[in-house]
């Protein structure tokens, strides 16, 4: 008997039905909701000259915008990955009084509006407010600065990494520890040689998840970052600025370019993770 | 490597598992430590391994106390029931786990690494499979991996954790026979865990038998099944039959039926027959003690059982007797069976009252 196909084909039999119609909806879905709007973002950028085109890029506001954007995105996303990390093994290897309340509470920056994480994030991190006023002293400025987008991107990044990565740790197998343990292997060989590669897949998707939405994140950034050009506004902002500048043109090229690195990012990732995957 | 279990008690919660329990392990033995689950078997395994603490007791290996030898510095090669075996690393990297682990100046160069996993699974007779992985083994196959890995740290002692449970039975019988002749080969000293006495008392040179997490009885396999200790031994291996008997004037009494005189015999009182299927013989209904109607004749491989339904005291009592090959009964025959040898227990006590041969 032929091994059953994971993947149907067109015009294949099947016993099972609802292959044609969950494609056909998936396509359709797709399209409405995704690939014509990103289009037509696209079309609209392409009116402009080349010349154009790069000259609103290389504009150093814009440069200094998606940098802002994509690198403290990037040092959010590690960050989530190393404490997202903890908190999962912490939720999940642990029985502790207040346990399930600790894993419902990660999922709230899921569910708040970001503004109002913003609004309180701004508050208590200001130089009066409860944290920032220990922050201060040592010359810590969270409000107003990049230090103040990275808090916030964290806040709104690290249930990705817990949840992505919680399943996969409930799955791993405490006996494989202790078999490495009786092996002869020291605690930090067990880490690296045993636990790191069974979650380095789910940690990549954790990453890449967290990235993608940092990078995209507005609401909770503008309240605490201040937003002075050049030094705390990022490309998100930039956009809403030149839209309602009625600068269209320059918004689209921004956006395009940020579609572009976002894309070739996750698609880094996405290789990076499946080379894992085919390793395990 | 000898091994010395010495008073050694623990409880999880409110569960006793293990209640001041003393062994001997001899070097070079493979004992098979055999008994109901709950019993404490896999306690005491894994707290000779170092994988649990006790909560009192001690245990020494070649004579020195290991209570501060942790799990790393036993030097034990154990083989877990589900295998746990590294699925990201080939069956060759995980045969040479415990090789690469070890501190710098002690491991081995590379291709002495090499050769030794080589030797290995040749020696486990999977020399085929090294560039697989575990997902895509058999459970016969991730057993020998699983035993090959532990063997690569030359360990002072192997222990297996019902290392054939999760197979089916054809594989269990061979790998049965494989571990004993490697045994044979290897000398290294070694303790299985095992709910399966055919197991037990196939494979190992000497049977603990644990209950509610003592030690019931220790022996060799021929002791353990013709020597039962007390009733829960007799109980639990090999098939049996119990029957209620009474003890009255120096005689043994099933119903109104007289079974033996033995003057030894304590007082009076109610007391439990214990006997093995293949030990009743089929005689004549009117001077064998016990009588029954056949229910059914049942045939399984060799061997024919009959079902018989014993009529006394008004109690109906199902017994499963072994037919003799030329015997032909069947159902709804009147028969009657004599028990050649059995254990009379008093009830309530453990230890045996007598035991007879006829």
């Amino acid at each position: 008997m032929p091994p059953l196909s994971k993947t149907l084909r067109f015009r294949e039999p099947s016993v099972i039905p609802g292959f044609g119609l969950t494609f056909g909806l998936t396509v359709t879905w797709l399209s409405v909701i995704v690939l014509i709007p990103l289009a037509a973002m696209i079309l609209y950028a392409s009116r402009l000259g080349f010349d154009q085109f790069i000259a609103i890029l290389t504009a150093q506001r814009t440069l200094n915008a998606l940098k802002l954007s994509f690198g403290i995105a990037f040092a959010a996303a590690i960050f989530n990955v190393i404490f997202g990390l903890i908190v999962a093994w912490a939720l999940t290897r642990y029985e502790f009084p207040g346990r399930r309340i600790a894993d419902a509470i990660v999922d709230i920056p899921f569910a708040l509006p970001t503004a109002v994480a913003g609004i309180a994030l701004a508050t208590l991190y200001s130089p009066q407010g409860w944290i920032g006023q220990f922050l201060a002293p040592l010359g810590i400025q969270v409000t107003f600065t990049p230090l103040g987008i990275l808090v916030a991107l964290i806040f709104v990044g690290i249930p990705f990494v817990v949840r992505t990565v919680q399943p996969v740790l409930k799955d791993l197998d405490p006996e494989l520890e202790l078999a490495a343990a009786s092996l002869g292997a020291s605690r930090w060989q067990v880490i690296r040689k045993v636990i790191a590669p069974t979650l380095l897949p789910a940690i990549l998707t954790g990453f890449a998840l967290a990235f993608a939405r940092a990078v995209g994140e507005y609401g909770s950034v503008i309240f605490i970052a201040g937003n002075l050009p050049n030094i705390s506004e990022i490309a998100p902002l930039l956009i809403v600025i030149r839209l309602e500048e009625f600068r269209y043109a320059d918004a689209t090229a921004i956006a395009v370019i940020m579609l572009f690195v976002a894309f070739i990012m996750l698609l880094i990732i996405n290789r990076l993770q499946r080379w894992t995957e085919a390793r395990s | 490597m000898k091994i010395d279990v010495r008073n050694l008690s623990k409880r999880f919660g409110n569960f006793v598992a293990l209640k001041n329990v003393d062994l001997d392990i001899a070097s070079g033995e493979l004992l098979a430590l055999l008994g109901p689950s709950g019993s404490g078997k896999t306690t005491l395994l894994r707290i000779i391994a170092g994988l649990d603490f006790a909560d009192g007791g001690e245990v020494y290996f070649a004579g020195e106390n290991a209570a501060n030898l942790n799990v790393r510095k036993r030097h034990v090669g154990f083989v877990f029931q589900h295998y746990a075996l590294f699925r990201h690393m080939t069956v060759f990297e995980n045969v040479a786990f415990g090789l690469r682990v070890r501190p710098r100046r002690e491991r081995k160069p590379e291709h002495e690494i090499v050769k030794r996993v080589k030797r290995l699974l040749e020696f486990v007779h999977i020399e085929g499979l090294a560039e697989r992985y575990p997902d895509q083994l058999s459970g016969g196959q991730r057993q020998r991996v699983a035993l090959a890995r532990a063997l690569a740290i030359e360990p002072n002692v192997l222990l297996l954790d019902e290392p054939f449970g999760a197979l089916d039975a054809k594989v269990r019988k061979s790998l049965r026979r494989w571990l004993r002749d490697l045994h044979g080969e290897l000398n290294v000293t070694s303790v299985l865990v095992t709910h399966d006495q055919e197991e037990a008392l196939e494979v190992a040179d000497r049977i603990v038998v644990m209950g509610n997490g003592k030690i019931e009885q220790v022996g060799t396999p021929e002791e353990i099944y013709n020597e039962p200790a007390n009733s829960f031994v007799f109980d639990f291996i090999g098939e049996s039959v119990k029957l209620p008997v009474r003890i009255e004037n120096g005689g043994i009494w099933i119903g109104s039926r007289r079974l033996a005189t033995n003057d030894e015999l304590p007082g009076t009182g109610p007391a439990r027959l214990f006997v093995r299927p293949h030990d009743l013989t089929f005689g004549e209904v009117s001077e064998a003690p016990l009588q029954g109607a056949v229910r059914a004749v049942r045939r399984v491989g060799a061997l024919s059982f009959a079902d018989v339904r014993l009529d006394y005291g008004g109690d109906d009592l199902l017994v499963e007797a072994s037919l003799p090959p030329e015997t032909l009964v069947r159902p709804g025959d009147l028969v009657g069976l004599t028990p050649r040898r059995y254990r009379i227990y008093e009830d309530g006590a453990a230890e045996s009252l007598t035991s007879a041969a006829l």
